[in-house]
């Protein structure tokens, strides 16, 4: 083939293509996007959805007492009904410089006490006692501080007949304690496991909540030790401040409601309880529109904070049946239940991821908890009736389901 | 043949990718819901400009993956790819849109073995139906006490391709037979997805995909000796075809997602249900006259009866037997490879009508339409093909969707001089 034929060959493809591409640029260019508003009647097999509606009642309700670690961001202490509460910190013996021969001439302790469960009005008192184990604010729980755990010679107090919602509350703590959170080594007798605030007797009224390390609107309102110390020929006098450290406080409660039908969600303990429904006359496969939990509390049983805006309940999925320690899906702001406007002792709940879950299987039902801000940091305590109530009470679940036509 | 070579790359490539879609552009018509898809009918570019007539007509240059028949008189080896562009007019009366897409369109290569018994080996993969809808259906629940309203998007893909290998066989002069094992598979996919009106309302998709695969047979048959009959006949020639009864395997599988997020881990699948799918066999005979060596009338006749038809082992209440005819001509001036490029274009006109498979709300839907083609010859035998067609389908009345359809499709027929010999002289 001569060059010239190869040109002519090439433009007549280039001329054949050119005129395709046209043709095909113009049929496609003028294509819309289809939209709900441009789509035309539907014809043909094309099948919809049927959908249901339906309101199932709890088959079963359960609960279980769980001691948990708190470490939130407040601290309670005291005693309130049959729920109490222990204060533990330990300022960083790492913090402390290293000065066995210190004479320490004052150490106090300021604290802010920022919320109350039970009455405000009651007296409020602790003592402080030095903890004899090492603790972590991580894993401590109310069934950890067993006999021993601290020791029995008081080394500080606090109390006050009546106070407001907020205050500050400033401890003497024994010297001869703080001088050994400044010594090179520990021994049985020399330690720096920091302290415990046990509720005094006069305390049945009335748990306050102080703020642990690192919270607060302002950094005083942390916990502080300020140490006066001289050396031991009494030339030198210093003073230092420490506010770092680590805390928690541990808390338990014997739930014995009036009404045995109720069940609780408490924090500060913690009390966590299961909800179950029977989703088996929904068919498998459909679309759970909607699906919201409503709950009704019991008012007597309950012990809501004041400290607490919007009082949240958190659903969460159970991977298995055997209890409500763990095994539960991860907390979600979208499923939070809350009072229903007009309705104050009716709690109602987006459970649609859940109840979807459970229809499709395994159902081990919803653990119910206060959600982390609270059941970490408050003693609070919602009670709601449960699967052995009268029908009207009892936890319901109303659901809108669509299934495939086939 | 370095040319050749990179379309055969070109086409493997398109091979590999099967029956999915070259170009977006979702949707086409409502119609390719019903039973198998849009079927196509698979005669080739050259025979769609012709009106879709070509089972008579020897295929001396073009591939009929439908007439096997046609293939006796195919003299080189040569590859053909396809693309089409279909674009859908539709409305209902009250509103009208306008929805396009590119598809691949099949590869086909044959390879003539033996000259004087006119034996040639032709295989390749086409479509056989299309999935291609999208549509929007608003509806409500009303309930004691609340109510829904949502839209159900269904939007359908997929579809049924065939893969065939055959031979052609001239056992005397003026008679060729062939046949081809014709491998179909493919998937039907619908997903419907609820899309809840108002806040705090959740929707979903719910999928479902029939996949299936099996086989037919295709005999056809090409006579050329009417003309021993009477004089008169011998410029025509005659053609058949029929396809077997396929019964493919089939599984229905089903699955959902419990929200319209894209990605979503919230899901449930049904375990397949195992099936079959019945495709009536099909039938079809051409005429094809040759007045000059210029010129070619052609006419098909096609009926398959859909009506027996199953899908999932299920008879599908809206199918009914369906029938085409087909009429076109072809001009082509010169066929000489050294005639000026003028005169090597050939010229073709051709129009339809088709009872499609289709009939709902007691509606049949038939389509008619126009073609046009225009073949472009360049180095040697080789061509490049060009089908235009405007064609309705269906009816606004009884609440039916009518279409307005633009096709194009451009096929590269490549031919080459592989394995031929040549006696001495």
């Amino acid at each position: 083939m001569t060059h010239s034929m190869a040109e002519a060959v090439t433009r007549k493809i280039l001329s054949g293509v050119l005129l395709g591409t046209l043709c095909a640029a113009a049929l496609l260019s003028c294509s819309e996007e289809p939209t709900p508003e441009n789509s035309l009647v539907a014809v043909g097999p094309l099948s919809g959805f049927a959908t249901r509606e339906t309101l199932l009642t709890a088959t079963s309700t359960w609960y279980q007492r769980i001691y948990s670690p708190m470490n939130s961001v407040v601290n309670l202490t005291g005693r309130a009904g049959s729920f109490q509460a222990y204060t533990l910190l330990q300022f960083f013996p790492s913090s402390f410089p290293a000065r066995d021969t210190i004479n320490v001439q004052s150490a106090q302790l300021r604290l802010r006490a920022v919320t109350w469960t039970g009455s405000p009005s009651a007296s409020f008192g602790f003592t402080v006692y030095r903890i004899a184990r090492s603790w972590s604010s991580n894993t401590i729980t109310w069934d950890s501080v067993q006999a021993g755990f601290y020791d029995s010679q008081p080394r500080g107090a606090f109390s006050v007949s009546t106070a407001p919602d907020t205050f500050s509350v400033t401890i003497d703590l024994d010297t001869a304690m703080v001088r050994e959170w400044f010594q090179t080594s520990t021994s049985t007798t020399t330690t720096k496991y920091g302290i415990i605030f046990i509720p005094d007797g006069t305390t049945t009224g009335c748990a306050r909540g102080m703020y642990a390390f690192g919270t607060g609107d302002t950094a005083d309102w942390s916990p502080q030790l300020t140490v006066i110390a001289t050396n031991a020929a009494g030339t030198t006098r210093d003073t230092s401040i420490f506010s770092s450290g680590q805390d928690t406080f541990v808390g338990t409660d014997e739930f014995t409601p009036a009404d045995p039908t109720v069940f609780p969600l408490h924090g500060g303990v913690n009390y966590r309880s299961g909800v179950r429904f029977d989703l088996t006359g929904i068919p498998k496969g459909s679309i759970l529109n909607k699906a919201e939990l409503t709950l009704r509390q019991d008012p007597t049983a309950s012990r809501i904070s004041p400290f607490t805006a919007d009082t949240l309940i958190s659903p969460h999925f159970l991977f298995a049946d055997t209890s409500l320690t763990s095994n539960f899906s991860s907390e979600d702001r979208t499923m939070f239940g809350r009072q229903l406007p007009g309705t104050p002792t009716v709690f109602a709940f987006d459970v649609r991821k859940l109840a979807q879950s459970w229809l499709r299987g395994p159902n081990y039902g919803a653990l119910l908890r206060l959600t982390s801000d609270d059941e970490f940091s408050s003693a609070e305590l919602i009670t709601f009736y449960g699967a052995s109530a009268d029908s009207a009470r009892r936890p319901a679940l109303r659901i809108i389901y669509s299934k495939p036509v086939q | 043949m370095g040319q050749v070579r990179i379309i055969l790359l070109l086409v493997l490539a398109l091979t590999c990718v099967g029956g999915e879609r070259l170009l977006a552009g979702s949707g086409g018509s409502i119609y390719s819901a019903f039973g198998l898809g849009d079927l196509r009918y698979a005669v080739g570019t050259r025979a769609a400009g012709m009106g879709y007539a070509g089972i008579g007509v020897p295929g001396t240059s073009y591939l009929n993956a439908l007439a096997p028949g046609t293939w006796g008189t195919i003299d080189r080896v040569r590859f053909e790819a396809s693309v089409s562009m279909e674009g859908f007019s539709s409305t209902d009366g009250s509103r009208s849109r306008y929805l396009a897409r590119a598809d691949f369109a099949g590869f086909l290569f044959s390879l003539p073995i033996s000259r004087p018994d006119r034996i040639v080996f032709v295989g390749g993969i086409i479509p056989y139906s299309a999935f291609n809808y999208d549509v929007y259906i608003p509806d409500n629940y009303t309930g004691e006490s609340d109510t829904l309203d949502y839209l159900v998007h269904h939007v359908g893909t997929g579809g049924i391709s065939r893969a065939l290998g055959g031979i052609s066989y001239a056992p005397i002069p003026t008679l060729d037979l062939g046949f081809s094992f014709n491998v179909l598979f493919g998937s039907l996919n619908d997903e419907q997805s609820q899309i809840p009106a108002a806040a705090g309302y959740y929707g979903g998709v719910a999928y479902s995909s029939t996949r299936g695969h099996g086989f037919t047979i295709s005999l056809g048959g090409l006579y050329s000796g009417l003309g021993e009959i009477t004089p008169a006949l011998k410029d025509f020639t005659v053609g058949f075809t029929l396809t077997t009864r396929g019964r493919l395997k089939s599984s229905l599988e089903r699955n959902y997602k419990y929200t319209l997020a894209a990605v979503s881990t919230e899901r449930d699948t049904v375990a397949a249900q195992t099936s079959h799918i019945a495709i009536p066999f099909s039938w079809g005979i051409g005429l094809a006259y040759k007045p000059s060596e210029r010129t070619t009338l052609a006419l098909d006749y096609a009926a398959q009866p859909w009506a027996q038809a199953e899908i999932n082992g299920a008879s599908p209440p809206s199918l009914r037997n369906s029938q085409r005819v087909g009429v076109g001509v072809e001009f082509a001036q010169s066929k000489e490879l050294y005639a000026s490029f003028l005169a090597r274009l050939a010229y073709r006109l051709g129009a339809y009508y088709n009872a499609t498979y289709v009939q709902t709300s007691g509606t049949p839907i038939n389509e008619y339409g126009v073609t046009a083609g225009l073949s472009l010859p360049f180095s040697g035998d080789s061509r490049l093909n060009v089908h235009g067609e405007y064609a309705r389908r269906g009816t606004t009345d009884n609440g039916l969707v009518a279409d307005e359809i633009f096709r194009l499709s451009i096929s590269l027929n490549i031919s080459t001089t592989w394995f031929q010999t040549y006696g001495e002289e």
